[in-house]
């Protein structure tokens, strides 16, 4: 008996691609159809955590709190001569006889320190008040929040802030954060004002936060993920092969736009211990200032050896491995740098200006709901 | 009295033809008793069939009136592209097994290399090349038995996306072990 059986194939364009996330540090090669990536991350005894730290072309990796009056945009600031794209702070805080009306905003992102000993860190910023009207004072906050409990400020400090036409740059040491930590670093502007209304336009063009730490480290985004069509899709790493130096201590994630991060892959003293990451849905961008996602590596080793570790993405268009699933190679070296080029790296650095720290326990940063930053005007 | 003599002689030649010419027939009752039945191996929807496939698609999975013909539309793209369980081959026969052979008619084209059918059986899986034309026995799918169809495509990064394609395949049930004409 014979029973027809046909197939009919229809290949259609990769759904989801991968990015280089250009991150200082990492040099990534990807495939001619965006399909496979080799990354070379290079460690540092000095290591930048906040990924697209100037905003130049999306407000990727970035999330808003905005305020009662105050709403948080990307936009290019065309006056002050930012460098490509800023976040934005900006509205009418209402004045009333009766009372003075404060109100905040900020825009924060998560970071990840490396399982290392931090040994100092700097916060270096850049931001500008180009409107400030009325009967009213602005103070900038910069810090870095620990989510975890309750919350709280690991760090913050604070500062006057006058209306200007060009931006200031400032370098902070920065306290209290240790190796091995989720926090969130956090930029904003608190605005009070009596008996008039104040317009505000607040713009923040840059935020590094530089740890340094003994041993050589990394701690950012390695390759970006992006859907381009249909999702939201459901992802994995799973480590199938890899060559370690017995001092590798290393942490590998899927992390979705919306900061919901997998179960890593782990690696301690060179020995895998954990193969393959846990399941994340990874959407659709909410607008083009966004990516789908990213793959991090967290990773502390003291010696100048070499790891590679090969990987396979795997994404699927339901839960759990159903429906079509595809995979993609991405291999990575872990290398870290000469000593010349390390010398050239510290040389670069800036030091602390010493700003002093203020109070600001009040004030709290709320990550309940992730807001993305929207483009001024539209589009 | 010469033309009576030739007419004689034609109808004598003609009477000894039709004797010559005749046959025997005989004829001995053989009966044919056709009595249709259910088909015993069937296709069912696999429980990612018309599900989500890749950019918005759909794994599309249409089976015939009689589930004993299925067509197949799938949107794989570059890298490895994996459905698992998008079709069921069912021994409806509680009594018997039989044997199962795929056969496939027309191949996908060279650019498809590596492309291939899975059948999960109760024993482990089988491929079939589904960019050669031939018979491949899968074994015997026991009584009231169930497998499952997996499909698998390669699409090489670097080249153009290949033109959809199909490959025509026929499932082969047979109580023998015997190579199917």
């Amino acid at each position: 008996m014979y029973a027809p059986l046909s197939t009919y194939t229809v290949p259609v364009s990769p759904p989801l691609i991968l990015l280089d996330p250009n991150v200082t540090g990492v040099a990534v090669s990807l495939g001619a159809n965006l399909s496979s990536a080799e990354a070379v991350v290079i460690g540092s005894n000095l290591a930048d955590l906040v990924k697209n730290p100037d905003f130049f072309s999306s407000a990727d990796q970035w999330y808003a709190s905005p305020g009662n009056y105050l709403s948080v945009y990307w936009a290019v600031d065309s006056v002050g001569g930012s460098s490509g794209g800023t976040a934005e702070i900006a509205g009418q805080v209402p004045g009333s006889f009766w009372t003075v009306t404060t109100d905040s905003a900020f825009v924060w992102q998560p970071i990840r320190t490396p399982p290392a000993t931090i040994t100092s860190a700097t916060m270096t910023v850049r931001y500008r008040l180009a409107t400030l009207t009325g009967i009213a004072s602005a103070t900038y906050v910069f810090g870095v929040w620990d989510p975890a409990g309750n919350g709280g400020w690991a760090w913050y400090t604070t500062g006057s802030l006058s209306t200007s036409t060009t931006y200031t740059a400032q370098t902070f040491t920065v306290s209290n954060i240790t190796g091995d930590k989720d926090y969130l670093v956090v930029a904003g502007i608190v605005v009070s004002t009596w008996l008039t209304n104040s317009n505000v336009d607040y713009y923040i063009d840059y935020l590094q936060l530089t740890i340094q730490t003994v041993e050589y480290t990394f701690s950012n985004s390695v390759i970006d993920l992006n859907v381009t069509s249909g999702g939201p899709y459901y992802a994995w790493l799973t480590v199938t092969g890899l060559s370690t130096q017995p001092d590798l201590n290393c942490n590998i994630t899927l992390m979705n736009w919306t900061s919901y991060r997998s179960e890593p892959i782990i690696i301690e003293n060179g020995s895998l211990i954990t193969n393959r990451t846990s399941e994340v849905e990874i959407p659709a961008p909410p607008s083009a200032l966004y990516v789908s996602g990213t793959i991090e590596v967290s990773m502390v080793k003291n010696s100048a050896l070499n790891s590679t570790i090969n990987l396979i993405l795997t994404y699927c268009t339901l839960p759990g491995g159903g429906g079509a699933c595809v995979s993609y190679p991405i291999n990575l070296t872990l290398d870290p740098p000469q000593a010349t080029e390390q010398a050239q790296y510290n040389q670069a650095r800036t030091s602390d200006d010493g700003v002093a720290v203020t109070a600001l326990k009040w004030l709290r940063i709320d990550t309940d709901e992730v807001k993305p930053l929207v483009k001024k005007g539209g589009g | 009295m010469r033309n009576a003599k030739a007419l004689l002689a034609l109808l004598v030649l003609s009477a000894a033809a039709s004797i010559a010419f005749a046959s025997v027939f005989v004829y001995y009752p053989v009966s044919v008793s056709v009595s249709p039945v259910a088909p015993p191996i069937v296709f069912a929807e696999g429980s990612n069939a018309n599900q989500p496939d890749l950019g918005g698609n759909t794994i599309t999975v249409s089976l015939g009136a009689n589930q004993t013909s299925a067509s197949i539309t799938v949107h794989p793209t570059y890298q490895t592209t994996y459905y698992k369980n998008i079709l069921v081959i069912n021994n409806t026969d509680t009594a018997n097994a039989y044997y199962i052979t795929i056969r496939v008619n027309t191949a996908l084209p060279a650019d498809y290399a590596g492309s291939q059918l899975i059948i999960q059986t109760s024993t482990g899986s089988i491929t079939v090349d589904l960019t050669a034309t031939g018979d491949t026995l899968i074994g015997q799918i026991p009584a009231g038995g169930e497998w499952t169809v997996d499909l698998s495509f390669s699409i090489p990064e670097g080249n153009p996306l290949p033109a959809p394609a199909t490959a025509s395949i026929q499932l082969i049930y047979s109580t023998s072990a015997e190579t199917p004409p």
